[in-house]
């Protein structure tokens, strides 16, 4: 079964303290730079992290110390831990959500994760789940965004609640929102997530495609909803007119900063209003170009 | 900034990975059965919940509903049931609410026969007291499906745009159909449905004026007035009477004349101090009698309050408010109360399709002759309008407003030089310089005299190109409104300003002509840093052809209803004259005919 990786852009990382040395080199998690100082991991049960620059930085685990040279052991119960690389003088270097995932091969025979309801996949079943409990839905697995927007909208009053997020989709969306607030076009503090994960049981029974990226955590569906915050898109465009044109801007420049390569291909589609939804753009990270609605 | 390695990149993403990642587009095929039955994994537990979650997944709510509503209902319905593990929706005080909702679905101008197929009473029962499963678990579905049509009904259908591309409404809208879906069921029915109305003002008020003659309905409406010779101010008429019913039961002042006379008379006779001046006081008691008695005894005379409630009445069905009952006020007189509230279910339904409002926005309905200027719910600005005569219709449609023209050219349509120009000037080519027209060779480009076209050749009309320039009598008037478009429509002004004087004003060629169209681009233009009031102001009066773009676009919205409700809650029922409203459901049109007698007997019990 495929092992989750966690793919990340080479970025500079944002060191608070330390010498110049330090501050051009990014912390490496199993090899991989960070693209934030806050982020994420993902890890099977007693699953080996690696890290770089054992010599200067102090790995804890739920903020207690943990005796390492260069890797440590993911905890063996599934969950959300707070990892932090400090350096010797107390620095936080990096604040990562660890997410040691639920195995898929505890699924029941009824489709079951300790009765969420996962359904099943019809191909390239996850390794694992991100198993979220009740209270941790505020957890940041990137600057500007948390656990919870990602989730399911399915077993209301059910805990704990399983999902999948992806490093390369959560990169392009941090990457549009920087943009978008840089340019002076919104000052939101984050996306609103219309739809993240979704289970191959509510993929389906919703009416879904097939092989929706949805049930893989790398495709979400978001709008900016700042001013005024009332569950429709804003006017991004500025026209005075809230409608399908917001969407067809907001695709236009997420097409354009995505086309200078910084992040890694994937699905872009633009949609107007419907009885379930106001307008929305759908962004995945599936690894290649994808385009519609536009 | 370090640049990624393309190599490096590659070598971090397995074969597998790539595998995983080479998904299909979005436009995937639904998923099959038996796929489906795999992936949702084992069904709930619990008996009744597991017959919903057979029903749901067997397309029991697209067998049902699948060529009534857009495919996103169908889809926040599946939701709603998905999200609680296909839980009933419908408690027992929902239940009850949705059949309440059902029965008043009159008052938002719907037929509940033509919005449900199901007879909710049975399935109420089928719900709560079936000892089958899956008879309870069609009934709660069917249930949903009640709700989910009213919510069609009452919002106009809930219109999926689909991909942005392929949008026709040019608004947003936010339904959350599966929460108010889950709100419906434990009892919330109307306050659920009531996010899914049009917030246009004149819906809010249609709604009003619904309930208003459905009470007029309700007292008995009213009576139809024989034909008869035409009726003046001061004639005398065995119909007056029965006209003067017609009226009050439609809450027009016209009942109140006699009563005031007969109340002054009773005054004057009563008057204590008539003794101390018994000459004048006999005199002044005399003459009003006289005049009490001859109004006592001839309620028939066509008197001024009468007059003036017969030109309200005009005003608010567009006819001539002349005060003369002459054909078209009787026939307008004598549609019946049914008509009249089909008309306003027929333009609340309209309203419905129009598509969400935006917050400032310009409405031109046609039967009315109006066009207005509308910000956060309320009227700003209102003018005249003279729309497309029956043979050249102005089409209903919505627009957004780019820019306008001061002191525009006239480029004549070649139809409009086929038909009104070509005869013109085959009989005097110098109708074109009266007119103001240039013509040009459309081959070349070059200007040519009008004198030097053979108008009387049929195809001259497609050769030669006539623009009429700005100026006093310029077709368009001071200004142009653009919003382009298919129909090659516009608002714009006009030289003949007399016709706006009329009532009944289909005098175009299709366009839409504004009474006061520099007003209304001022109004427009309110708050454009560029194209300001004072600077379209300046160039209109400073006879400058000039065209200013606007920043923001403004939705415009050309309407057909027969329909609407004046500030102070009267309505006016316009005239269909475009044969527009043929479509409404057969109801008696005709108010029932006043009987010969009453006069009679009202001339008896008066004399009494």
């Amino acid at each position: 079964m495929l092992k989750l990786i966690v793919l990340a852009a080479v970025w500079k990382i944002a060191a608070a303290a330390g010498g110049a040395t330090e501050a051009e080199t990014p912390l490496q998690i199993n090899g991989e730079a960070l693209p934030y100082s806050q982020w994420h991991v993902m890890a099977m049960p007693g699953d080996t992290i690696s890290y770089d620059g054992a010599s200067r930085l102090q790995p804890f685990l739920d903020d207690s110390s943990v005796d390492s040279d260069g890797s440590l052991t993911a905890p063996d119960q599934p969950g959300i831990y707070d990892l932090e690389f400090r350096t010797r003088s107390g620095d936080v270097v990096a604040d990562l959500a660890l997410f040691v995932l639920e195995p898929s091969s505890r699924i029941d025979a009824d489709g079951r994760l300790n009765g969420y309801r996962i359904g099943q996949y019809p191909e390239n079943e996850p390794k694992g789940f991100i198993r979220l409990d009740e209270g941790y839905g505020d957890v940041n697995v990137s600057p500007s965004f948390r656990i919870g927007q990602f989730l399911c909208k399915q077993q209301p009053d059910h805990w704990p609640k399983y999902l999948l997020i992806s490093s390369d989709n959560l990169d392009r969306l941090e990457h549009l929102l920087a943009a978008l607030n840089e340019d002076g076009i919104t000052d939101a503090d984050t996306f609103f997530v219309m739809s993240g994960y979704r289970t191959p049981f509510y993929n389906t029974a919703i009416g879904s495609a097939k092989l929706s990226r949805h049930m893989y955590g790398d495709a979400t569906d978001v709008y900016v909803d700042v001013s005024p915050k009332d569950g429709i898109m804003d006017d991004v465009n500025r026209d005075g007119a809230l409608n399908k044109e917001d969407a067809n801007f907001f695709f236009d420049y997420a097409d354009e900063l995505f086309s200078k390569g910084d992040v890694s291909a994937g699905g872009l589609g633009s949609y107007g209003s419907n009885a379930v939804h106001g307008p929305f753009v759908h962004v995945d990270g599936r690894g290649r170009k994808a385009r519609w609605g536009r | 900034m370090k640049p990624i390695l393309l190599t490096a990149l590659i070598a971090t993403v397995s074969p597998i990975a790539l595998a995983q990642q080479s998904a299909t587009d979005p436009t995937v095929p639904t998923i099959a059965k038996a796929e489906q039955a795999a992936m949702v994994g084992a069904s709930v537990q619990a008996p009744l919940p597991r017959a919903i979650e057979t029903a749901v997944m067997d397309d029991w709510i697209e067998n049902e509903l699948g060529s009534d509503v857009h495919a996103s209902v169908i889809e926040g319905a599946r939701r709603a049931y998905a999200q609680t593990m296909f839980e009933p929706i419908w408690t027992e005080d929902g239940a009850k609410a949705l059949k309440s909702f059902s029965r008043n679905l009159f008052e938002y101008g719907l037929t509940r026969n033509d919005v449900l197929d199901a007879n909710l009473q049975t399935l109420i029962s089928k719900r709560f007291e079936s000892e089958d499963d899956a008879e309870r678990a069609e009934a709660d579905l069917a249930l949903s499906a009640a709700w989910l049509r009213m919510a069609a009904a009452i919002s106009g259908g809930m219109t999926d745009e689909g991909e942005a591309d392929s949008s026709e409404i040019d608004a947003a809208t936010y339904s959350a159909l599966p929460e108010n879906l889950i709100e419906a069921g434990k009892g919330k029915v109307k306050s659920a449905l009531e996010s899914y109305e049009p917030d246009y003002p004149q819906y809010n008020k249609l709604i009003d004026a619904l309930a208003q003659y459905r009470e007029i309905r309700a007292d008995g409406g009213w009576l139809a007035i024989p034909d008869g010779d035409v009726i003046e101010a001061g004639d005398t008429d065995a119909r007056i009477p029965a006209i003067r019913q017609r009226l009050a039961a439609e809450g027009y002042d016209s009942e109140r004349s006699l009563i005031t006379l007969v109340a002054s008379a009773i005054k004057a006779g009563s008057n204590p101090d008539a003794p101390a001046e018994p000459v004048a006081a006999a005199s002044e008691v005399n003459v009003l009698d006289a005049e009490s008695v001859e109004k006592e005894v001839n309620p028939e005379i066509y008197d001024e309050k009468l007059v003036n409630a017969v030109k309200e009445f005009q005003t608010r069905q567009g006819i001539e408010p002349d005060g003369v009952v002459g054909p078209s006020t009787l026939a307008a007189m004598n549609e019946s109360v049914d008509s009249k509230i089909a008309r306003i279910a027929d333009s609340l339904d309209r309203w419905r399709h129009q598509g969400a409002v935006d917050k400032k926005y310009v409405w031109a309905n046609i039967p009315s002759y109006t066009a207005e200027g509308w910000k956060n719910g309320r009227r700003e600005i209102a003018m005249k309008t003279i729309v497309g005569m029956e043979s050249r219709e102005t089409p209903i449609f919505n627009d957004e407003i780019e820019y306008v023209v001061a002191n525009p050219n006239w480029y004549a349509p070649v139809s409009i030089v086929k038909r009104d120009k070509l005869p013109k000037l085959q009989r005097d080519p110098g109708y074109a310089q009266r007119g103001n027209f240039k013509i040009y060779d459309r081959a070349t480009g070059e200007e040519v005299s009008a004198y030097s076209v053979n108008w009387n050749d049929p195809s001259s009309a497609e050769k030669y190109r006539l623009v009429q320039q700005s100026g006093s009598n310029n077709a368009l008037g001071e200004l142009k409104i653009m919003f382009p478009n298919q129909y090659s429509v516009y608002l714009h002004g006009t030289p003949s300003v007399s016709l706006f004087d009329k009532a009944e004003r289909a005098f175009s060629s299709g366009c839409v002509r504004l009474e006061n169209p520099t007003e209304m681009a001022k109004w427009l233009a309110e708050g454009d840093a560029e194209a300001n009031p004072e600077v379209l102001e300046d160039a209109v009066e400073d006879n400058l052809h000039e065209r200013f773009e606007f920043a923001s676009r403004i939705p415009v919205h050309i309407t057909y209803m027969t329909v609407t409700v004046n500030d102070d809650g009267t309505v006016n029922f316009w005239r269909d004259i475009y044969d527009r409203t043929e479509g409404i459901k057969q109801v008696e049109k005709f108010a029932p005919l006043y009987e010969a007698e009453e006069p009679i007997t009202t001339a008896q019990n008066n004399q009494g």
